[in-house]
């Protein structure tokens, strides 16, 4: 079963998007999903067009938007495999305060970001990502804001599932998104990507020398330990951690949910619906 | 008819919610019609809350402004009030209380003073003046005591002493025997609901099959909101509580793409938050049902009080042209139907369907007939889908087939212009194409439409309305003969077919905003002259609000 679709994807030659569109395929396939069962989800920005170079069900809305729109679809019909996937300024800028809120809600979704600390789509500006002192198209005397850590916000909320990889790194991509995909509940994989227009900062040079598997450097690593998880979350600018980098087994919302909980779905059709008894007690 | 107009006045947090709601269901019970109105600050504690119930013998949909008889608990409440007072209006008091003299209004009172809070501490429970009160009001009314002393064992469930101590201040209170005339008013047997506008909605939206509602907190909606939350387990129905209007308006648009029935509510505020997603409903074809139940603005403007101020506002949301369908309902009866008919309108054209209540209405109980559940309103118009299935595939009508992921197709589906397919697309054909689709479903729109309500149209002044202020314009035009009605609850797209009824005659449209909106719209929609009366300070209109207004404009 092929995830690829046929199609001369619109990004720049050399764009981080292009491995990660073959890295996800290939996981999707290997993975064996059901195809008829995968709905993607996606923001606006250039990582968000993914979706149109694939072959699957999609729902690409506004910018910033993907995770109120897949939680629903998740809530509706808890059968589908939902995944969101987008930017770095579709997901921790415009899209934040979801962000924040979909951790607190642990519904099963699979948030796959392409984060390459800057903005893509609108020529260059920073993103959320993009480190203090780069200087962009926006910010020509250099970004004065701290940048987002996404992977220890994630850790600092309890976030079911956080990791990082690489597109450069097909054999760690497979692993961390087909982890993130089976794992049950909220689960957030920052991917580090060039963008070979925008960024001449933070290139595949660039990450290639820093990422590290947390797991590889030490074996004994614990993603439980969220202590340790958080420190490992910290660390930016000699080394860059990938991999499982924090794991927290709770339930999802739909195990919580007084109404979910019992396996319904609500998008199921009903034809007749009796309403008379209800009507009574407003007698 | 007869009528008898009852307001029970205080601060918030005296009870005068739970009270006024069984003396209303009492008297309903009792066989009278009952129309209530609630007037309060946007405070949880203190300020003023004046709880109004209309008693009547035939169904009536709107308030009276004169009381004829005003049950206090709080002296400043009293004086706010005092513009509501008649030579007719008597006063009873609680003589535990601070007085509002005849000094303080400045005219002459009938005043009748009751010790409640000395009698409630005797029946056991000195909370319970306002059960004194309410048996007070309720003998006068020849109430049978069976019913508020059930409504009580309800009310307080699996409290016996307090049940025992309210019974006995409620008996106390029949006992009282208030000297005081009051017009013989049928009641009888019936088969009506008493209904508010929030319930009729709520009702309608189960009645509908919705499954899923995501909103942020916002009155007057919100009730709309902890209505189906009540229900939620009962029906299972998936409530969530969105972190902002934004998202609210996002999960709904996901829910319906997905299958379920969805509703977004909110009120004005909340309602500008959303406008990208109801654009985004739009091209993407999502169905979207949409409550906004209006209050005062601009911006946070008057957050429990009552205005019709949001019509062009919600006619032209979102940006980028597209159909789109506005009901504005009448009544509770109304909104549980017109509830019913936007979730079927939404997903036959696959457009957004928005439904304009006002804090009057949602907060106002009415004594309607039973709503009409129909059954073809389900219908979901959904598609399995094939091979060969395109999401958005030009037909005649401009309807696609809607299919669901999960099923047999990929179902494909972009914000941004888009081919028959689903796939993004800058091709200006395509594009002129899909705006000729999505612009067709409007001749379709058009036949789904129902007439307006129409009164006496040979009279020389036809009066123009909308939505919840049609209980007070029926009541004013009902026995004149100078004056006709044409009033609308599905207020956009419009029929244009009342343009020939019209011609040649003065319209003069009552609204609850300054500018005179609908006037605007069917000005533009069908080139008639529209003048219009407006009422702004927070209140609905009434019957004797518009004789006043009209006389004062020179109008009749």
């Amino acid at each position: 079963m092929s995830f690829l679709r046929e199609v001369d994807p619109a990004w720049c030659p050399g764009c981080g998007n292009f491995p990660l569109r073959m890295n996800l395929a290939s996981t999707l396939e290997e993975m064996g999903v059901d195809k008829s069962r995968l709905v993607m989800v996606t923001g606006i920005g250039q990582a968000a067009k993914m979706p149109h170079y694939l072959d699957l069900s999609f729902f690409n809305g506004l910018h910033g938007r993907s995770l109120p729109v897949a939680f629903a679809i998740k809530a509706v019909n808890p059968e589908l495999t939902v995944i969101a996937e987008s930017g770095d300024g579709d997901m921790y800028g415009e899209g934040g305060n979801h962000f924040i809120h979909g951790i607190r809600r642990n519904f099963d979704v699979t948030v796959l970001i392409h984060d390459n600390q800057i903005y893509g789509l609108t020529k260059g500006q920073g993103s959320p990502t993009t480190r203090k002192g780069q200087k962009t198209s926006a910010q020509l005397q250099g970004v004065i804001n701290e940048p987002l850590n996404p992977l220890s916000l994630a850790i600092a909320m309890d976030a079911s599932f956080v990791g990082r990889t690489f597109i450069g790194d097909k054999e760690h991509f497979n692993k961390v998104v087909s982890a993130a995909i089976n794992h049950k509940g909220f689960s957030v994989v920052d991917i580090m990507q060039p963008c070979v227009t925008f960024n001449k900062v933070n290139t595949f040079k660039y990450y290639k020398e820093k990422l590290y598997d947390v797991s590889e450097a030490d074996s004994s690593y614990d993603p439980t330990d969220k202590a340790n998880a958080f420190k490992r979350a910290l660390e930016w600018d000699d080394k860059i951690p990938m991999g499982i980098l924090f794991l927290n087994d709770k339930p999802t919302y739909h195990e919580l949910h007084p109404v979910l909980k019992n396996g319904v779905v609500l998008a199921k059709e009903e034809t007749e619906i009796d309403i008379s008894a209800e009507l009574k007690t407003f007698r | 008819m007869r009528d008898y107009v009852i307001a029970l006045s205080g601060e918030a947090g005296q009870g005068l919610n739970t009270i006024g709601d069984m003396l209303a269901l009492s008297l309903f019970r009792n066989g009278y019609c009952i129309f209530t109105d609630k007037s309060y600050h946007s405070r949880i504690r203190g300020g003023e809350y004046i709880y109004r119930i209309r008693v009547s013998d035939t169904p009536l949909f709107s308030m009276r402004q004169e009381f004829d008889l005003i049950v206090s608990l709080s002296k400043s409440t009293t004086l706010s009030q005092l513009k509501y007072f008649d030579h007719k209006t008597t006063l009873i008091f609680d003589s535990d209380s601070e007085h509002v003299t005849t000094e303080d209004a400045g005219f002459e009172m009938n005043v009748m003073n009751f010790p409640f809070k000395t009698i409630a501490k005797e029946a056991g429970e000195p909370r319970a003046q306002n059960v004194v009160a309410l048996g007070a009001i309720l003998a006068l009314f020849k109430v049978k005591m069976e019913i508020p002393s059930q409504l009580i064992k309800e009310v307080f469930s699996g409290k016996d002493e307090v049940i025992k101590s309210n019974l006995e201040a409620l008996e106390r209170g029949y006992n009282l025997e208030l000297s005081l005339e009051i017009p013989e008013i049928d009641a009888n047997e019936h088969n009506y609901y008493l209904v508010n506008g929030t319930e009729g909605t709520g009702l309608g939206a189960i009645a509908a099959g919705c499954r899923f509602l995501a909103a942020y907190p916002m009155t007057p909606g919100t009730g709309v909101m902890n209505f189906l939350a009540s229900r939620a387990e009962k029906y299972g129905i998936v409530v969530e509580q969105a972190e902002d209007e934004i998202a609210a308006v996002n999960m709904v648009i996901g829910g319906s793409f997905a299958g379920a029935r969805s509703l977004v509510t909110t009120s004005g505020g909340g309602f500008a938050l959303m406008q990208e997603g109801i654009s985004l409903a739009a091209m993407t074809e999502t169905p979207l049902v949409m409550v906004d139940a209006q209050r005062p603005a601009p911006a946070t403007g008057l957050p429990t009080r009552t205005a019709q101020e949001d019509l062009l506002f919600v006619v032209h949301a979102g940006h980028g042209e597209f159909p789109k369908y506005v009901v504005a309902p009448r009544t509770p009866k109304d909104a549980f139907e017109l509830t019913e008919k936007a979730f079927y309108i939404a997903d036959k054209y696959q457009i957004p369907a928005i439904i304009l209540l006002t804090e009057s209405l949602v907060d106002s109980s009415a004594t309607v007939e039973p709503p009409i559940h129909k059954e073809e309103f389900l219908q979901r118009f959904v598609v399995e889908g094939g091979d060969q299935y395109r999401r958005f595939e030009i037909t005649e009508n401009g309807v696609s087939p809607r299919a669901i992921p999960g099923g047999k197709a990929p179902v494909r589906v972009d914000s941004d212009e888009h081919d028959e397919e689903g796939y993004i697309t800058e091709n200006l054909e395509i594009r002129k194409m899909m705006v000729q689709k999505r612009m067709k479903k409007m001749e379709g729109l058009l036949g789904e439409l129902t007439a307006p309500a129409k009164f006496n149209l040979d009279a020389p002044l036809i009066l123009i309305g909308w939505g919840d202020s049609w209980g007070a314009i029926d009541e004013f035009a009902t026995g004149r003969n100078d004056v006709g009605y044409v009033h609308y609850t599905e207020v956009f797209p419009i029929d244009h077919s009342i343009k020939e009824e019209l011609e040649g005659k003065r319209l003069v449209s009552v609204e609850g905003n300054f500018t005179g909106q609908f006037a605007s719209l069917l000005r533009s929609e069908t080139g008639l002259t529209v003048e219009h009366i407006g009422r702004y300070d927070g209140r609905p209109v009434s019957a004797n609000w518009i004789e006043k207004t009209l006389q004062e404009e020179g109008i009749i």
